[in-house]
């Protein structure tokens, strides 16, 4: 395994003696064997670039502090993860070759107030975990869920995770937050700021700054606990599910839906194409069996056969039964004019909600399905962007995006969640086999193209594999890029030896950074 | 606006076969007197929808082991498998590679070993493409797809029940042909498997 940079295999060793003597000998993991559960299990060919050096596990706030306090004698860079369930983005996986993992799953604490419908969460508490908590409690309260559910609460939140009810926007709805800085001092955000202050878990803002946004999809500070907002269970549920037929149908149902998301109607929102449709269900051999992207005839088969339109658009709607009708009602009206199929499914309180329509429930799934649409050894890579809810815009988008999906040899796999009434998450998974080296070669070179025809539309992206952090973070440049400057200045300010997760967002410390002409200062 | 359809389409393939009657009876199925003793702590897992899975359930239940649909895999292995987990307990499965990377990741923190591994590959060729890999004996698989011809998947699930542990020295064999044909609504590549969980 490589080794931390600047650091000889003596060091590195004694190193790791010290963290042995803090968090017990079994919970410092070194030794390519045992370190294979750290690697990109998605990586498109790149797994040796991104390795860690070991990993340390502490359990409690105390053990974090001292680890850092070796960390920091040592300059041994930590790569903090909570389970390290982020597959698309890099998984465990570091963005500096030879970092130490931080890894906090032994920290698993729940707590949960049935009145004021909140938990606090460790790092290493699943949406899972957290889902059958509740639900042995008997506490009437839905989580909210990214699909799939097995990854930590507080990671997903803190990369600004997303789920399908009303509570999808996971950042949104975190309130307060307590977090390691690199020297060790602990402090809590926001109204925890006061001691015994009962009120953080429930009031976001604080008296001064906001602190909690500089923690998420940074490197600013360890996160070991932070408060999640719980949905009351429904007194009746709804499962709306629209198709239209035709790829052009996308302007008007965005324009349509951003109505109804804007005036209340709808929370949360999927659309789907064809494609995120069928690999859901089937996969691409039983339908075409040749190579390269799926012809349109073969398409149109596919969409005839399993008798789904070009595009499905999902959600949930939520509350008292006749309110919900209402808004039932409001949704059929305002797609009167669209050639649509709909299907309404009804749920009241204490229903079994089928497994399909559990992620519209709050119940967290781990089927991977898509994945296996081109066979082989399926995954994944990420490349979402933030679209604003134009339809025009959009379906000219989703032009070029199927153009680069078709030129690299992919079918055009996508989908759109609007978790906030004004924007989408438009993600679009690059399905490839990972054991084929000339599909991984593919999947990076159309990554790439993704992420820079978004740059030339001023499109941002929303998260990035840990292989483009840094080309969607110099996208940022407005005013000569004056908010990486400010992150730099933080950065240096509140770990001036550069130990936490160096990279991550495109985030260097100052001895990493890279100047404008490629060396380092 | 019609009112027609729904978004996830539900292709019950069961409907399609004349095996309809035996996913039910497969899911359902006591392990047999005869085979409990190897059988009475070994679970299986297929992908129903497909003829290929029931005909694999289909070979397992004939030996008494019970076959549990992959659908709703969180279920499936907090309410099913996970209470049983012992020392000798034994699981098996001819699944989508998706499923088994599931398996892997919630069975690997409970001390399970991947004993055998195999890719059945259909996909953009005549023939079959078969990669063997494990540390139990491969000869009786191996034959299973030889001879296994359309019924390759039922007499898959049987080699994979009589299977025995060997060293850990892991063995691969790849094999080439077009003995074993896949069924219509194949989707052209399964990988069936074999874990165990230490004594």
């Amino acid at each position: 395994m490589p080794l931390p940079p600047g650091l000889t295999g003596p060091a590195f060793e004694s190193a790791c003696e010290e963290l042995r003597a803090i968090v017990g000998a079994g919970q410092v993991v070194t030794g390519a064997e045992r370190l294979a559960v750290y690697a990109d299990p998605y990586s498109p060919g790149l797994a040796e670039n991104y390795a860690p050096a070991g990993a340390v596990l502490p359990e409690s706030v105390d053990e974090i502090r001292d680890v850092l306090g070796v960390a920091t004698r040592y300059r041994l860079p930590l790569w903090t993860v909570s389970l390290g369930r982020n597959y698309a983005y890099g998984g465990a996986a570091p963005c500096l070759n030879g970092s130490m993992i931080l890894d906090l799953k032994r920290m698993r604490k729940i707590e949960v107030d049935r009145d004021l419908a909140y938990a606090l969460v460790e790092p290493g508490v699943t949406y899972l975990d957290l889902y059958k908590f509740i639900q042995e409690q008997k506490h009437g309260l839905w989580i909210d869920c990214p699909d799939p559910g097995w990854g930590s609460v507080l990671g997903n939140t803190l990369e600004h995770g997303i789920g399908y009810t009303p509570y999808g926007d996971h950042a949104g709805h975190q309130c307060g937050m307590k977090v390691v800085l690199a020297n060790g001092e602990v402090l809590r955000t926001g109204l925890g700021a006061m001691t015994d202050n009962s009120a953080w878990p429930l009031y976001k803002y604080a008296f001064g700054p906001s602190l909690d946004g500089l923690f998420m999809q940074s490197n600013f500070g360890i996160v070991t606990k932070i408060g999640v907002w719980l949905m009351p269970e429904p007194e009746f549920f709804v499962v709306v599910e629209m198709m239209f037929q035709r790829e052009e149908d996308i302007a008007a149902v965005i324009d349509t839906l951003r109505r109804l998301r804007l005036d209340g109607t709808v929370p949360t929102a999927t659309i789907a194409n064809w494609m995120r449709i069928a690999a859901g269900n089937s996969t691409r051999a039983e339908w075409y069996d040749g190579k390269g992207p799926m012809p349109q005839s073969a398409i149109k088969e596919l969409m005839a056969k399993m008798e789904i339109g070009y595009w499905g658009l999902r959600f949930g709607l939520y509350g008292r039964e006749a309110a919900v009708n209402e808004k039932l009602d409001t949704v059929e009206k305002s797609f009167a004019g669209l050639d649509a199929e709909i299907f309404a499914f009804k749920f009241a309180r204490g229903d079994t909600i089928p497994p399909e329509y559990g992620t519209l429930a709050g119940i967290p799934s781990v089927d991977m399905m898509p994945l296996n649409w081109l066979g082989g050894a399926g995954a994944h890579i990420e490349c979402p962007l933030i679209v604003p809810m134009r339809g025009a815009d959009f379906l000219e988008l989703y032009r070029r995006r199927t153009e680069l999906f078709n030129e690299a040899g992919f079918d055009h796999y996508c989908g759109l969640t609007t978790t906030t009434p004004r924007c989408f998450i438009n993600t679009g998974s690059i399905i490839f086999d990972r054991n084929d080296q000339e599909q991984c070669a593919r999947a990076r070179a159309l990554g790439k193209s993704l992420i820079e025809d978004a740059h030339r539309r001023h499109l941002a992206g929303y998260r990035a594999h840990i292989a483009e952090m840094d080309l969607v973070a110099a996208q940022f440049d407005f005013n000569g890029h004056a908010a990486m400057r400010t992150y730099e200045q933080l950065k240096d300010t509140l770990d001036p030896n550069g130990i936490l997760s160096p990279g991550k967002q495109g985030i260097w410390p100052r001895a990493l950074r890279q100047t404008k002409d490629g060396e380092t200062p | 606006m019609k009112r027609k359809s729904r978004l996830q389409p539900k292709l019950d393939r069961r409907e399609l076969l004349a095996l309809g009657g035996a996913a039910a009876a497969v899911f359902m199925a006591p392990a047999g007197a005869a085979n409990a003793r190897r059988t009475g702590t070994m679970l299986a897992l297929a992908d129903l929808r497909y003829s290929d899975g029931l005909l694999f359930a289909r070979g397992l239940d004939r030996l008494g082991v019970r076959t549990l649909p992959v659908s709703n895999l969180a279920r499936v292995w907090f309410d099913f498998i996970e209470p049983r987990l012992q020392g000798g307990f034994r699981l098996t499965g001819l699944t989508l590679e998706s499923d088994l990377f599931v398996l892997e990741r919630l069975a690997g923190p409970t001390g399970a070993r991947t004993r055998f591994l195999g890719l059945h590959d259909w996909r953009c060729r005549p023939g079959a493409a078969h990669s063997l890999c494990g540390s139990i004996g491969l000869a009786p698989i191996e034959a299973a797809l030889v001879g296994g011809e359309d019924r390759w998947a039922e007499k898959l699930g049987a080699a994979l029940v009589a299977s025995t542990e060997q060293d850990e020295e892991r063995r691969r064999r790849n094999l080439i042909g077009d003995r074993a044909r896949p069924a219509a609504d194949s989707p052209k590549f399964f990988v069936s498997w074999l874990m165990d969980w230490r004594s």
